[in-house]
């Protein structure tokens, strides 16, 4: 099957270079891709009659979820990154008006707990599903914030999908095991933290 | 402990084949001590990344503050098109520019900023004894990170949409990050609040109008104030002097 696809614009090239690289110039590229597009807040306020805040936080969820499927080789070329990126922040905005009345902040979460638990049985998924719900995420990101600034990055990056080579060069480690060791470790001291009384 | 770690982990970073999968369905199942790793691990994941997406999205409101120019002008209009608006616009802004020079000696944005400053950086943790999410947010927000701390109240909103401190201070941390409807939204719902002691809704709307200082915010703002003043509402002192600078 014949794939057809678009010669992007030089801008929305770099700004897909720099999404996969590592480290400063990912955070480049998110700046960029923020700003370049930053003019559909305004019309998220005038095509949806969205106050400013919910039409800026449409937009921000909107670029985390890019750049979420743009690591994740979910942007396939098939349109320009611009049409792209609008479909999903028209979606988000629609969203928005949908919860306006129950007045749920939305909070973007890239990799979904929901993606993770694909890969086991649905047997096992609802045992781990249960322990999940009685989490206290609160407490947990508290924990989290009381770690030592050095094993909260490395949870951070982590999470955001950098290996852990990257987050060597990143906080000055000299090997990936190194920060693997570490970054295990930092993460048995948070579940000691979560659990004390 | 940590060897369970890992082994979760290369499960969930790895593309483990059909007898791995069975094999970790299995101690999952019968090992209740496990599938509590497992949950912890996910959960720990998550978190983390909440507080990436947070720090994301404050960078972000900072990118969008900056550009407030920018805002202004939609990007795709022809300029051509645009000159006799921007000369309207100019005409009209010297004249509001000279009339403010004349008529009010003190601006409203600066009074404002000043109040903000002065009494709004600090919510001072040791008021009260209440839960370690409210102290979290107060010393989220006392460090500096207003997003963070915002997102802590309106957690504790969620569960309990009434509590009246954490509307409060989702309203200053808003406020601090230039979502003046938001900051609008939960001042207004606790001055509706009857019955309490010291209630600064009212003032905090007026405030808020002020540093926002969008065309009839500032009317908006005396309005209320004079409110705050006749009713002898929480900061009445202030606003009296307030009103008083603005005349």
């Amino acid at each position: 099957m014949s794939v057809t696809k678009i010669i992007l614009h030089s801008t929305d090239q770099e700004i897909l270079h720099n999404l996969n690289q590592p480290g400063l110039m990912k955070r480049r590229g998110e700046e960029q891709f923020f700003n370049t597009y930053m003019y559909f807040i305004r019309e998220g306020m005038q095509k949806h009659s969205l106050s400013e805040d919910e039409a800026f936080d449409a937009y921000s969820d909107s670029i985390l979820s890019a750049i979420d499927k743009i690591i994740h080789g979910g942007f396939e070329g098939r349109s320009t990154l611009k049409t792209w990126l609008y479909q999903i922040f028209h979606h988000k905005c629609v969203d928005l008006i949908r919860k306006k009345t129950t007045n749920k902040s939305s909070v973007h979460q890239t990799i979904t707990l929901a993606d993770m638990l694909f890969q086991i049985s649905d047997t096992a998924k609802s045992v781990v599903q249960n322990l999940i719900d009685k989490t206290d995420w609160e407490q947990l990101r508290a924990k989290l914030n009381q770690l030592g600034e050095n094993c909260r990055q490395m949870l951070m990056l982590s999470a955001e999908g950098f290996s852990d080579k990257d987050i060597s060069g990143e906080l000055g480690y000299k090997t990936a095991d190194v920060v693997k060791t570490s970054r295990l470790r930092c993460l048995e001291k948070l579940r000691q933290l979560y659990k004390a009384p | 402990m940590m060897e369970n770690l890992e082994y979760i982990e290369d499960f969930f970073k790895s593309n483990p084949t059909e007898d791995q999968k069975k094999e970790f369905d299995q101690k999952i199942i019968s090992d209740p001590s496990f599938a509590e790793d497992v949950a912890f691990y996910l959960s720990a994941t998550q978190s983390a990344l909440d507080l990436v997406n947070a720090e994301k999205k404050e960078n972000f409101r900072k990118l969008y503050n900056q550009s407030v120019p920018a805002k202004v002008v939609d990007i795709k209009t022809p300029v051509r098109k645009l000159w006799r608006y921007v000369a309207a616009a100019a005409v009209i802004a010297s004249v509001f520019i000279i009339r403010l020079l004349i008529f009010s000696p003190v601006s409203v944005e600066e009074l404002a900023a000043k109040y903000e400053k002065e009494n709004l950086t600090n919510l001072g943790v040791s008021m009260s004894a209440r839960g370690d999410s409210m102290q979290l947010g107060k010393n989220l927000y006392n460090k500096g990170n207003a997003a963070q701390a915002l997102n802590v109240f309106e957690s504790i909103l969620s569960r309990n949409p009434t509590d009246f401190d954490a509307r409060e201070y989702a309203g200053i941390a808003a406020l601090h990050l230039k979502q003046y409807d938001k900051a609008l939204n939960y001042f207004a719902s606790i001055a509706s609040e009857k019955g309490y002691f010291s209630n600064p809704g009212k003032f905090y709307q007026a405030l808020t109008l002020m540093k926002r200082n969008r065309p009839k915010d500032k009317e908006e703002a005396i309005k209320l104030l004079k409110e705050v003043v006749i009713e002898n509402l929480s900061m009445s002192d202030i606003a009296k002097k307030w009103l008083d600078q603005m005349k």
